[in-house]
C-alpha cells in the first residue's frame, strides 16, 4: 500500500513536469473539450468530485455516474481531481480529450489522520505510542465482537478469549497489568464517547452454575461498522483520560458516509464451528481397567468396582458437543453530498454455540450523519442500537451436583448409557454429578440485551482557527436474564423447579464543552484544546427468584406460580459522577519538532473526600529527523521519527462507596422458623481513598526504509503503577478483615515491535508481511506489611496465586514436584504415609515434613512475549490472508488435571494420559503418580504443584482466508463482488494438557484457571461481499 | 446577521452548561443509595435491633457446621472422613499437622466471631446516644453483652486467650490489640455473664426460640467455668441454671433432634438452651448428613423415621465414626441407634459399613423435608444433659463421687435405656472422671463437643499419640489466624506454631 502511494505521487511529479514541459512547447494548441469518468480505485464512480484546470478558475464537477465534462480546455493544461477521502490527483491532459481518474483512497499514508483521545493528528504528527487498526487490518473469519477481530495485531496488547462459548469473555491488557483489585481493563470510546463497558446483570441464578465471566460488553458493537481502531498505549496518550487512562485507551471510530451517491453493501456469511480439541478422557474401556486396577493396587473401595460397560459405554463429550452454524448478515447505506454525509447499517450475526443450547443472536442498527462546512459549522450524530439474545448453557464453575454441562462430560461415569431403559436420563449410583444430558434439557438461562450507544455534537468556528463544540454522549444497556433450572435435572430435584429472573441497566451519560484552537505560524503549527466534561454513571439491579412450582411448565413466564413462601428478591443501585477539566497543547516547530502537553484534573464522587480531584499531566517531545537536511538526502530512509513521552494516569475503577460509612443488610437471622432483617456494618471507611496512580515513560522510534517497504516502530515503555487498590488486612479483632487502601505498586515494563515489510510488489502479485512482537515483565514492587495476598480459589480448588513483592502479579504458589517416590527410596526423609508412586513433594526448608513452609513461585499467568504474524498474499484477483498469533513463557492451572489427580468421587472420569502412563512396581514412572493416594502430602494446598500448573505458551493458527474479487467491469449496477472463504483457529501448538490453552474460568485478567473449559472452535466460513 | 445569532446562540449555550458543570461540582458528594446512612441505623429502635440481629446471626454457622463439627471430632476418637475435598480439608486436624496456613481457623472460627463481636460492640457503643425507650434499651444492652461474652467463651474453646475487643472506638482500644491475660479474660466473661442474666428473659417467656434468656447466659457460663477447670463456679452456675425451673430431658434420646422436635415444632422439647436453628433452604441449613448419608443411600433400619426422597444429596465425601467409638456403647444403648452400621442401597440391598475400617455413620441430623444439600435439623449447641454432666463432672472434681454427682449421670442413663450406676460402680474420684468422660462421647458425638471434652480431660493429645500421631501439647489450642498475626504486631503467636 504504502509503495503504491509512493508511486503515485513520483507518477503524479512526473507528470507534472511533462505538463509543464509540453505547455511551454506547445502553447499555441486549440483549445478542447474533456471528458472523463472519476471513479474510486475499485472502478465505482464518484459522483461530486471535483475537477479543476490547474492555474485558472475553469472547473467542472462530476455527476451522478461520476461523469465529467470541461470545454474550453487548454490541451496542454493539468487537471486537478479532488474528492474528499481521496488522495487530490493532478494530471497533465496532454493532448487527450478523454481523461478517466481512478481516485486513491486516503489511506494508510504518512498523512492519514489518527484518532487521538479528544481529537485527531496527523500520523506523521504523532508524539505518542498510538497502534492505529483500519477495518482492512481486522482479523478476518467471523467475530462475535471488535476484539477478537484484533487479536494479535497490536504489539503491548494481548488478548485472550477466556471462554469459547458464543460471545464469551475476553480479558484485554494493554502493556500488562498494573493493578491487584480494579482490573486491568482498557478503557473504551467510541466516536469520542467514553463508554460504560460492563455487564450488568450477573452471570449465575439459583441452582444453575454461574459462570465467572460475563459475556464480552463488545458483543454489542457491530464489527462491521467500525472504521478504525486507535490503541493508545503510552502516557502521552492515555494521560488525556486522566483517572481511567492508566490500563490503556481503546478508540472505537464508527464508519462515515463518503461524499458521493448511495453505495449499498451487502455482506455475508455462513459457515460452521467444530470441536478443534477435546477434554483427553479415558473411554469406557481404559476407565473400567484402570479404575478397577486402582482399586486392586488399594486406591477405592472395592464395592465401587466396575462391573460392566453398558452397550458401549457413553462418549459425553460427543454427546454435549455438536458441529454449530453461524451467519452473518450485513447491510449498510452510505453516501452524501459535499458537506452532509450518511452511512446506516443493520447487521444480523447468529452463532449456535458448540454445546447444545448455547449461542448467540444479534442484531444491531446504525445511523451515522455528518454535516461538515468546513472552518465554519460541522455536526454529527452517531447512533447506535443493539439487541442480543443470548442461550446459555450450563458451562460454569459450579462442583459436583451443581456443575454444568462440560463438567460432567468430563467427570461423569462413561459405562453408562445416556438414557435407561424407561428412557429417563440414567443417573450414577457412584458420583455425585447429573447426567450432562439431564444439565442440557433441564438448565436454561436466556439473556436479552439491549444497548443504545450514541453522541450528537455541534462544533461552531468562531474564527477559522477557534472552535467551540458541544456533545452530548449516553451509553445506556438494559439487560435481562431468565434461568430456569427444571425439578428434573439434579441440582432442582425436590425444588419443584427454580426460577430466576434478573434485570440491569446501566446508564451513562456524558456532556463535553470543547475549545479548540489550529493556527499555522509559518513553518510551525499550534493545536491547542480545552475541554470541561460531566458524566454521570448509575447502575441498577433487580432479581427475583422463585421455587416450587406446582407445574414447572411456565418456568420465568409465570414466576408468580411458585410457592410465595419460598421467594426471595434483591435489588441495588450504585451511581458516580465525574467532572473533568482538560487542556492538551501540540506545538509543531518547522514540521520538525514536535511537542504535545496535556493535563487533565478529574474529580469523582469515588474519590474519598479528602482527594476529591486528581491532576494527571503528560508530555511527549518527538523529532521528524527525516526533514532534516542531513536524512533527505540518504534514499532509503524514508521516515525516522524519535519520541519521548512520559506522564501520568489513574485507574478510578475503584468502586462506588469505598469511601462512606454506611451499613449494610446482611443475610436473614432465623428464630426458630422466622427470618428476621439485619443490618452490619458495611466497611471501615476510607476518606482518603483515591485513583490508582501510574507513571509511565516511553521512548520510541517509528522508521521507514527503502521507500517504506519496511516500516515500523520500536517503543520501550516502563510504567510503574502505585497507590493500588488493596484490602489491607485489618486486624480482625475489629471485626473487618480489611480496609480497602490506596498502597503497593507493580510495574511493568516492555519492549514492543512493530514491522511492515513488503518483499514483493508486482503488477499481478505483492506479499505484505506485518509481524508484531512484544515482551513484558511485570512485577509487583511493594503491597505493604501485613504479609502476602493469596488468593484465587474456585470450585474446592484452593487459593493459587500469590501476590508478593518481586514476583509477577498472581503467580502460582504451590509445590515443586520432583518426581514420583520410587521403591527404596529413603521414606524417612518425609511425613509418616507416603508410599511409593506418592508425588514427591520437594522439601524446600528441608524440615523432613511437607507444609505450608515448603510453598514456592511455580509459575506466573503473564505471557512474557505477546506475537502476532500476518501475512496478505495477493496475486491478480485472488487474495489470502494468514494470521498467526502466540504467546511465549505463560503458566496456567489446569483445574481438570488437578480433580485427575484428586477426584471428589473415585468413580469420576479423568485425562487418560496420566492414568494410563501411571507409576506402578512394573512401570516406575517418575512422572505419573499410582494415584493410589486420593489426597496430596500436606493436604489441600498440595493441589497446587508443579504438575497441575502448566506452560501453557502456545501458537495458534487464528485465521486463513482466501478471497477473489470477481472482476466486475462489464456489469453495471455493481461496482464489487467479492467471495471469501476462511477458517478460524484451525490448529494450535502447546505442551498444555488442557484443550485451550488460553481459556480461563477465573473471571480475572490475571488471575488464570483453566476449568472444564469450552471447547475452542474451529470456524469454516464462506463468504461474500456485493456493492451497488 | 444569521451568523451573529448563531454565534450568539452557541456562546451563550457554552456559558450556560459550563456554569452548570461547576454548580455541579458539589455534586461529587454522592453517598451510596443502596446502603443504611449509620445516624438512620444507629437512632431507631428498629435499626439498632438489626445491628443485634447481626450479631446473633453470625453466631449461627449454617452451613459452616458441618466443618465445626468434624473438626472437634475428626481430632478425637470418635470421627473420621473419607474421599474427596472434605476429605483435604480435613486431612491437617486428622493428622495432627494444621499450621497457621489452614484455612478454617480463620474462616470458620476467628472472623465470623469478631463480627459478631463487632456488631454487638457496634450497638453497644452507640445506644446510650439515641433515644430509644429504656426498657428497649436495658433488653437489648443485656443481649448484646451476652453474644459478645458467648463469643469470646467460643474463640476461647478453639484459641484460650484472645485479644478483648469491648468497643469499636479504635482511639480507646486500638486495632492492634494486644491479649488481656487469663485472669482478665476470665473475669469480663464471669462479669459479663453473671450481670446480663438478671436483665434477660427467662426461657418461659422466650417466644423467639434462640434469642438470648438467663439461661443463654448461665449455660455459656458453666461450659466457661468447665473448660477453665474452675469447678466450684460450675457447680454453682449449674444449681442456678436447674433453679430456672424450666429445662429438662426430652423423653426420647433420638427424637431430641427431629425436626419436629425442635423447640420451635414442638414446645414440650425444653432440653435445648443453646440452639441455632436450621431450615431447609440455601444459606441456612444443616449440611452434615449429606457427607454422612453412605454411597447409594435409601433406609437404615436404626432410622425408620426417615423417608429418602431422590431430590435429597449425598456427597461423595464420607463422614464417619471410628469402629473404637462404635464398639464402645452398650449395645442396648438407645444412643447408639443414631449410628449406622449398615444400610439398604438404590437396588434395596442390605449393605455393610463395617466391611471398611471406620466406616459406620452419624444420622442424628436428618430432614425427611430436605432438598438438595438442605436440611433443617437444628444444631443443639448447647443441651439440659451437658448441664446435667458438667454438674456431675464438677461435683466429682470437688468432693469426688456422690450420690447426686452418679443420679446425675444416670439421668442421662436411663434415657437411654442403660443401666444406672450406683455409687459403688463409678468407683474413685478418677475412674468417675473417665466414666464421664466416656458417658459425654456417647451422649453427645456428632455434636462437636468431643474435642474440647478431651483436652479438659487431659486426653486430647494422648488420644492422638495412641493413634499413631506425633501430636504435641500445644495443639491443645489453635494458631492465631496468620492473617491476624501479619496484620497486628501485639499478637505474639501461640507457643509452638
Amino acid at each position: 500500500m504504502k509503495k503504491h502511494k509512493q508511486k503515485k505521487s513520483w507518477l503524479s511529479v512526473f507528470y507534472l513536469l511533462l505538463g509543464f514541459m509540453l505547455i511551454s512547447f506547445t502553447s499555441f494548441a486549440q483549445n478542447v473539450t474533456v471528458n472523463g469518468k472519476v471513479t474510486s480505485s475499485d472502478g465505482m464512480p464518484l459522483p461530486g468530485a471535483n475537477i479543476l484546470v490547474k492555474g485558472t478558475s475553469q472547473g467542472a464537477q462530476t455527476d451522478f455516474d461520476g461523469n465529467y465534462s470541461i470545454t474550453d480546455v487548454n490541451p496542454q493544461a493539468t487537471l486537478v481531481f479532488r474528492y474528499l477521502g481521496y488522495i487530490t490527483q493532478e494530471l497533465a491532459l496532454a493532448n487527450r480529450t478523454t481523461l478517466n481518474v481512478a481516485m486513491l483512497e486516503d489511506t494508510e499514508s504518512l498523512d492519514e489522520v489518527v484518532v487521538i483521545g479528544y481529537g485527531t493528528v496527523k500520523k506523521s504528527d504523532l508524539t505518542g505510542a498510538v497502534t492505529s487498526i483500519k477495518a482492512e487490518d481486522m482479523n478476518p473469519g467471523a467475530n462475535a465482537s471488535v476484539d477478537q477481530a484484533l487479536q494479535g495485531r497490536i504489539a503491548g496488547v494481548q488478548i485472550s478469549q477466556k471462554s469459547n462459548e458464543p460471545g464469551g469473555g475476553l480479558s484485554i491488557s494493554i502493556r500488562g497489568a498494573g493493578s491487584i483489585q480494579a482490573g486491568s481493563e482498557p478503557l473504551y470510546v467510541v466516536d469520542g464517547v467514553i463508554v460504560n463497558n460492563g455487564s450488568v446483570a450477573a452471570t449465575g441464578g439459583s441452582g444453575f452454575t454461574g459462570n465467572q465471566n460475563p459475556r464480552n460488553p463488545l458483543n454489542s458493537i457491530n464489527p462491521q461498522d467500525i472504521a478504525s481502531i486507535e490503541v493508545l498505549k503510552d502516557a502521552s496518550s492515555t494521560a488525556i483520560y486522566g483517572s481511567r487512562g492508566s490500563n490503556g485507551v481503546v478508540l472505537i471510530t464508527t464508519k462515515k458516509g463518503k461524499q458521493g451517491k448511495l453505495k449499498v453493501a451487502y455482506d455475508y456469511y455462513y459457515g460452521f464451528q467444530e470441536v478443534g480439541e477435546r477434554m483427553n478422557i479415558l473411554s469406557p474401556t481404559q476407565y473400567m481397567g484402570v479404575l478397577n486396577d486402582l482399586i486392586d493396587a488399594g486406591a477405592g473401595d472395592p464395592t465401587q468396582k466396575v462391573d460392566a460397560i453398558q452397550g458401549n459405554g457413553t462418549d459425553w463429550q460427543d454427546q454435549i458437543y455438536r458441529t454449530a452454524p453461524i451467519q452473518n448478515h450485513g447491510l449498510s447505506f452510505s453516501g452524501g453530498s459535499e458537506k452532509l454525509s450518511y452511512f446506516s447499517s443493520l447487521n444480523y450475526f447468529g452463532q449456535d454455540g458448540l454445546v447444545k443450547g448455547s449461542g448467540m443472536q444479534r442484531y444491531n442498527a446504525r445511523v451515522n450523519i455528518n454535516y461538515n462546512d468546513s472552518k465554519k459549522l460541522k455536526f454529527g450524530i452517531n447512533i447506535s442500537n443493539s439487541f442480543i439474545a443470548d442461550d446459555y448453557a450450563s458451562t460454569g464453575t459450579g462442583i459436583n451436583e451443581n456443575g454444568g454441562a462440560i463438567y460432567a462430560a468430563v467427570n461423569f461415569d462413561p459405562t453408562l448409557l445416556p438414557y435407561d431403559a424407561n428412557g429417563n436420563f440414567t443417573q450414577s449410583g457412584f458420583i455425585n454429578i447429573d447426567n450432562p444430558l439431564s444439565i442440557l434439557a433441564g438448565e436454561k438461562a436466556k439473556g436479552e440485551n439491549f444497548r443504545f450507544i450514541g453522541n450528537a455534537f455541534l462544533e461552531y468556528f468562531i474564527t477559522p482557527e477557534l472552535s467551540s463544540k458541544i456533545q452530548v454522549g449516553g451509553d445506556l444497556q438494559n439487560q435481562r436474564r431468565d434461568i430456569f433450572v427444571s425439578p428434573n435435572t439434579l441440582s432442582g430435584l425436590g425444588t419443584g423447579g427454580l426460577a430466576t429472573i434478573q434485570t440491569g441497566v446501566k446508564d451513562y451519560v456524558s456532556l463535553d464543552g470543547t475549545l479548540s484552537f489550529n493556527k499555522d505560524f509559518g513553518n510551525d503549527n499550534l493545536n491547542a484544546i480545552a475541554v470541561a466534561s460531566y458524566e454521570y454513571f448509575q447502575t441498577k439491579s433487580f432479581s427475583g427468584n422463585a421455587q416450587g412450582f406446582a407445574l414447572p411448565d411456565l418456568g420465568t413466564n409465570a414466576i408468580g406460580s411458585g410457592d410465595p413462601t419460598l421467594n426471595s428478591l434483591g435489588s441495588g443501585r450504585t451511581q458516580a459522577r465525574f467532572i473533568s477539566y482538560l487542556g492538551r497543547v501540540n506545538y509543531s516547530l518547522n514540521n520538525k519538532y514536535l511537542l504535545t502537553a496535556s493535563i487533565r484534573a478529574d474529580g469523582s464522587s469515588r474519590f474519598g473526600k479528602n482527594n476529591r480531584f486528581g491532576y494527571f499531566p503528560s508530555a511527549a517531545i518527538a523529532w521528524k529527523m527525516q526533514e532534516e537536511d542531513f536524512i533527505k538526502n540518504i534514499d532509503w530512509l524514508n521516515e525516522l521519527k524519535v519520541r519521548v513521552s512520559a506522564g501520568e494516569t489513574g485507574n478510578a475503577n475503584i468502586g462506588n462507596s469505598l469511601a462512606f460509612q454506611t451499613f449494610s443488610a446482611g443475610d436473614n437471622l432465623i428464630f426458630g422458623n422466622d427470618f428476621y432483617n439485619t443490618i452490619y456494618p458495611t466497611r471501615i471507611a476510607n476518606p482518603d481513598l483515591t485513583w490508582e496512580k501510574a507513571i509511565q515513560y516511553d521512548f520510541g522510534v517509528d522508521f521507514g526504509l527503502f521507500k517504506n517497504k519496511i516500516s515500523g516502530s520500536i517503543d520501550y515503555f516502563y510504567k510503574e503503577t502505585k497507590d493500588l487498590l488493596v484490602t489491607i488486612p485489618q486486624p480482625q479483632n475489629t471485626g473487618f478483615s480489611g480496609q480497602v487502601q490506596n498502597l503497593g505498586g507493580v510495574s511493568n515494563q516492555g519492549v514492543e515491535l512493530t514491522l511492515g515489510v513488503t518483499p514483493i510488489r508486482s503488477d499481478n502479485f505483492s506479499w505484505d508481511v506485518n509481524a508484531n512482537i512484544s515482551t513484558l515483565k511485570n512485577k509487583v514492587l511493594n503491597i505493604g506489611d501485613r504479609g502476602d495476598i493469596i488468593r484465587g480459589g474456585i470450585a474446592q480448588i484452593p487459593d493459587f496465586s500469590i501476590i508478593t513483592p518481586g514476583q509477577a502479579l498472581d503467580s502460582y504458589y504451590g509445590y515443586i514436584v520432583d518426581g514420583i517416590w520410587q521403591e527404596g527410596d529413603d521414606f524417612s526423609l518425609t511425613d509418616p504415609g507416603v508410599n511409593p508412586g506418592d508425588l514427591k513433594f520437594r522439601d524446600i526448608n528441608g524440615d523432613g515434613t511437607i507444609n505450608s513452609e515448603d510453598r514456592t513461585i511455580i509459575g506466573d499467568p503473564l505471557p512474557d512475549l505477546t506475537w502476532g504474524l500476518v501475512n496478505n498474499f495477493k496475486y491478480k484477483n485472488l487474495s489470502l490472508d494468514i494470521v498467526l498469533q502466540g504467546v511465549e513463557g505463560v503458566y496456567k492451572l489446569n483445574g481438570n488435571l488437578v480433580n485427575t489427580y484428586f477426584p471428589n468421587d473415585f468413580r469420576r472420569n479423568r485425562i487418560a494420559e496420566p492414568l494410563l502412563n501411571r507409576w506402578t512396581p512394573e512401570n516406575p514412572s517418575n512422572t505419573y503418580p499410582s494415584f493410589v493416594a486420593s489426597n496430596p502430602q500436606s493436604g489441600t494446598n498440595g493441589l497446587i504443584n508443579s504438575q497441575t500448573v502448566e506452560d501453557a505458551s502456545y501458537i495458534r493458527l487464528q485465521s486463513v482466508r482466501l478471497g477473489y474479487n470477481v472482476p466486475i467491469e462489464n456489469i453495471k449496477f455493481l461496482s464489487k463482488l467479492s467471495f471469501y472463504l476462511s477458517a478460524q483457529n484451525l490448529f494450535t501448538i502447546t505442551d498444555y494438557s488442557g484443550p485451550d490453552p488460553a481459556a480461563n474460568a477465573s473471571g480475572s485478567n490475571t488471575i488464570n484457571i483453566d476449568f472444564n473449559a469450552y471447547a475452542l472452535p474451529k470456524t469454516y466460513l464462506f463468504g461474500m461481499n456485493v456493492e451497488f | 446577521m444569521k451568523k451573529i445569532k448563531s454565534k450568539t446562540i452557541i456562546w451563550v449555550f457554552l456559558i450556560a452548561i459550563s456554569f452548570a458543570m461547576l454548580s455541579c461540582e458539589n455534586q461529587l458528594e454522592l453517598a451510596p443509595v443502596d446502603e443504611f446512612a449509620p445516624e438512620n441505623v444507629l437512632q431507631s429502635q428498629e435499626g439498632l435491633e438489626s445491628l443485634l440481629f447481626s450479631a446473633y446471626s453470625v453466631q449461627n454457622q449454617g452451613p459452616r457446621l458441618r466443618d465445626e463439627i468434624l473438626i472437634n471430632e475428626v481430632s478425637t476418637d470418635i470421627g473420621f472422613v473419607r474421599i474427596g475435598a472434605v476429605l483435604r480439608e480435613m486431612t491437617p486436624f486428622m493428622d495432627f499437622s494444621w499450621d497457621y496456613a489452614t484455612a478454617k481457623f480463620e474462616g470458620n472460627f476467628w472472623a465470623p466471631a469478631y463480627r459478631s463481636i463487632r456488631d454487638a460492640n457496634t450497638l453497644l457503643d452507640n445506644i446510650d446516644a439515641s433515644s430509644v425507650d429504656a426498657s428497649f434499651r436495658k433488653k437489648v444492652i443485656a443481649e448484646a453483652r451476652y453474644i459478645r461474652a458467648f463469643d469470646y467463651t467460643y474463640l476461647y474453646k478453639y484459641f484460650g486467650v484472645v485479644p478483648l475487643r469491648i468497643t469499636t472506638d479504635l482511639s480507646v482500644q486500638p486495632a492492634e490489640l494486644g491479649l488481656p491475660t487469663e485472669e482478665e479474660f476470665r473475669n469480663f466473661i464471669e462479669t459479663e455473664l453473671t450481670e446480663v442474666v438478671q436483665d434477660l428473659p427467662n426461657p418461659s417467656a422466650q417466644i423467639q426460640v434462640g434469642r438470648a434468656t438467663k439461661g443463654h447466659a448461665i449455660g455459656a457460663l458453666v461450659k466457661f467455668y468447665m473448660n477453665t477447670k474452675q469447678w466450684s463456679k460450675a457447680v454453682t452456675a449449674t444449681k442456678d441454671l436447674m433453679d430456672l425451673n424450666y429445662y429438662e430431658l426430652f423423653p426420647n434420646y433420638r427424637a431430641t433432634f427431629f425436626v419436629e422436635n425442635e423447640p420451635q415444632n414442638n414446645p414440650n422439647n425444653k432440653e435445648m438452651i443453646i440452639s441455632f436453628s436450621l431450615i431447609n433452604q440455601n444459606n441456612y441449613n444443616n449440611n452434615y448428613q449429606n457427607g454422612a448419608f453412605p454411597p447409594g443411600f435409601r433406609y437404615a433400619d436404626n432410622i425408620p423415621e426417615f423417608v429418602w426422597d431422590s431430590s435429597m444429596a449425598n456427597w461423595p465425601t464420607q463422614f464417619s465414626i471410628r469402629d473404637g467409638f462404635v464398639d464402645s456403647f452398650d449395645p442396648n444403648d438407645d444412643r447408639k441407634k443414631a449410628i449406622i452400621e449398615n444400610y439398604h442401597n438404590a437396588s434395596g440391598a442390605l449393605v455393610s459399613l463395617r466391611t471398611t475400617v471406620d466406616n459406620s455413620r452419624n444420622l442424628k441430623y436428618w430432614d425427611s423435608d430436605q432438598i438438595g444439600n438442605f436440611s433443617g435439623s437444628d444444631l443443639p449447641y448447647l443441651r439440659y444433659a451437658d448441664i446435667l454432666l458438667c454438674r456431675a463432672e464438677a461435683l466429682n472434681e470437688v468432693n469426688g463421687p456422690t450420690q447426686e454427682s452418679v443420679d446425675l449421670i444416670n439421668m442421662i442413663r436411663d434415657r437411654a435405656n442403660v443401666s444406672s450406676y450406683s455409687l459403688t460402680d463409678v468407683g474413685d474420684k478418677d475412674n468417675f472422671r473417665d466414666l464421664i468422660l466416656k458417658e459425654r462421647g456417647w451422649e453427645f458425638f456428632g455434636e462437636g463437643k468431643r474435642r474440647e471434652d478431651l483436652i479438659r480431660h487431659g486426653k486430647f493429645i494422648q488420644y492422638a499419640i495412641d493413634r499413631g500421631l506425633s501430636a504435641q501439647d500445644y495443639q491443645n489450642y489453635f494458631p492465631y489466624p496468620q492473617s491476624e498475626i501479619n496484620s497486628n504486631p501485639n499478637l505474639v503467636q501461640r507457643q509452638g506454631y
